[in-house]
């Protein structure tokens, strides 16, 4: 089912990136979340706990889809990201030194979000779903009516309207995944930055946003 | 650790009585709630907006509460503060737009028996606990019960969250008639007609009164799989968590707030 979905997916792909028309608008992509769930932020040789923002500003024609494990996925590699973590009536804001996070979205398996070079396709920041139906979010929403297409009657009418190929404005929520290992540092210009790993709580929520500027 | 704990903590035994009520008393506090929600404010419509609601008090206004177990062994308990200003921001289409709600409409509640925390209205026909903005299950924190209401020989009031710095993030709410599928599962158990249940209620006959006009916020994120083979899905909510298909943070900060430039 979910090759055949896949083929779905890649001719919807191809639709927009060839009809789409929004190529070289500047885009910011964000994901937000929290440390209640996550565990603090550790920066360097600190650690932050409030409201995370994950952003990567970038343009729309660097958005593009690739083939990845028999699964067509929107990916934007190109841009700048920054965290910045508000909490207590602090803010702080470190910028992520360039080449080591991507934007993705695998619609099939309801994964969306932040990857990276040292970490892999779901850290630091990724909504996923194990079991995906409704309950998970508007991405497992997606992922389940992507395998099960009769299922789109259990959700609003104009769910689908919310898939995005990451070239124009998008608003998606989810389950966060969370490290189960020591994760990798991801360097800043405060210093190494981890997120999550073996003693998170989990269960976070988390909101993923797109923005033409 | 609430506010006024960690203060006390902080001081000589002797005296700390006196400065412990002190210092609570003169604690502000900001509590706030958001996600994207389609919205009306006065003659605008905003699709897919950034609903930010915050109420600003003190930590000395907040009070337990506790139902007890109800006939249908349900129990709401935790802390809630009914004192403050309330705001909301919205921002959408690139703008933002702050209104202020007037006063005795809204109150914040962490309900530690429910996982749920956010801002809840009170309306002429009463309250509306998942209205205009609620947070549920995620990492909102739970605590039992016990089963008595406050007042009642052996109340026990459940752990004060509120009091302290937080973030939590949930499935988030603006229904009408929260939990509407207990509604419907009470009357299709019992035989009665459902017509009308299982859904959240109209928003825009529970009107916020703000300085810049109404405000009205539409849950639109919905999941309704079928509930029976008999019914069809789209008529009943999957149930008052994971009914909702959207998402939200709610957060506490402790301390005056910034100024702000609007």
């Amino acid at each position: 089912m979910k090759k055949l979905l896949s083929c779905v997916a890649l001719a919807c792909g191809l639709l927009g990136l060839t009809a789409g028309a929004q190529a070289g608008k500047s885009i910011t992509y964000t994901m937000y979340a929290e440390t209640t769930a996550m565990g603090p932020v550790m920066i360097g040789s600190k650690s932050y706990s409030g409201q995370i923002a994950l952003s990567f500003e970038s343009d729309t024609h660097f958005a593009h889809l690739a083939k990845e494990n028999g699964v067509y996925v929107y990916r934007n590699d190109t841009g700048t990201a920054s965290i910045t973590i508000s909490g207590g009536g602090k803010t702080v804001t470190a910028h992520i030194k360039p080449g080591q996070i991507y934007v993705r979205y695998d619609q099939v398996n309801g994964d969306l979000g932040f990857g990276s070079t040292v970490g892999g396709i779901y850290y630091p920041l990724t909504i996923s779903c194990y079991q995906c139906y409704g309950y998970a979010g508007i991405t497992s929403a997606l992922a389940d009516i992507a395998a099960y297409p009769t299922d789109e009657s259990a959700y609003p009418a104009n769910i689908m309207s919310y898939a995005t190929e990451l070239q124009g404005p998008a608003y998606l929520t989810g389950v966060l995944t969370v490290s189960s290992t020591t994760p990798p540092a991801i360097n800043t210009d405060l210093g190494p930055m981890m997120i999550g790993g073996p003693n998170a709580p989990g269960n976070g929520k988390a909101i993923f946003t797109a923005r033409i500027n | 650790m609430s506010a006024f704990t960690a203060s006390c903590r902080s001081l000589a035994a002797g005296t700390a009585a006196l400065l412990c009520s002190l210092s609570a008393s003169a604690t502000p506090v900001t509590y706030s709630a958001w996600t994207v929600a389609d919205i009306t404010l006065g003659a605008g419509h905003y699709k897919h907006a950034e609903v930010h609601f915050s109420l600003t008090g003190d930590t000395n206004d907040l009070s337990a509460f506790d139902t007890g177990q109800l006939p249908d062994y349900q129990e709401g308990c935790g802390w809630q503060i009914q004192k403050g200003s309330v705001s909301v921001r919205i921002v959408a289409g690139g703008q933002t737009i702050t209104a202020h709600l007037k006063p005795g409409q809204v109150s914040v509640a962490h309900d530690s028996c429910n996982l749920g925390a956010g801002f809840v209205g009170y309306f002429p026909d009463g309250l509306q606990p998942g209205y205009p903005l609620v947070i549920d299950g995620g990492s909102v924190p739970y605590s039992s019960g016990g089963g008595v209401a406050q007042g009642q020989p052996g109340f026990l009031a459940a752990p004060n969250f509120l009091g302290s710095n937080l973030i939590w993030s949930g499935h988030a709410w603006s229904c009408i008639n929260f939990p509407p599928e207990q509604l419907w599962y009470d009357a299709f158990t019992s035989g009665a007609s459902t017509a009308g249940l299982g859904k959240c209620g109209d928003p825009s006959a529970y009107p916020l009164h703000t300085d810049k006009g109404d405000l009205i916020v539409y849950q639109n994120l919905y999941y309704m799989p079928a509930p029976d083979p008999t019914v069809p899905p789209g008529e009943v909510l999957y149930d008052d968590y994971s009914g909702s298909l959207n998402d939200g943070f709610f957060a506490a900060t402790l301390g005056a707030p910034a100024a702000s430039g609007e």
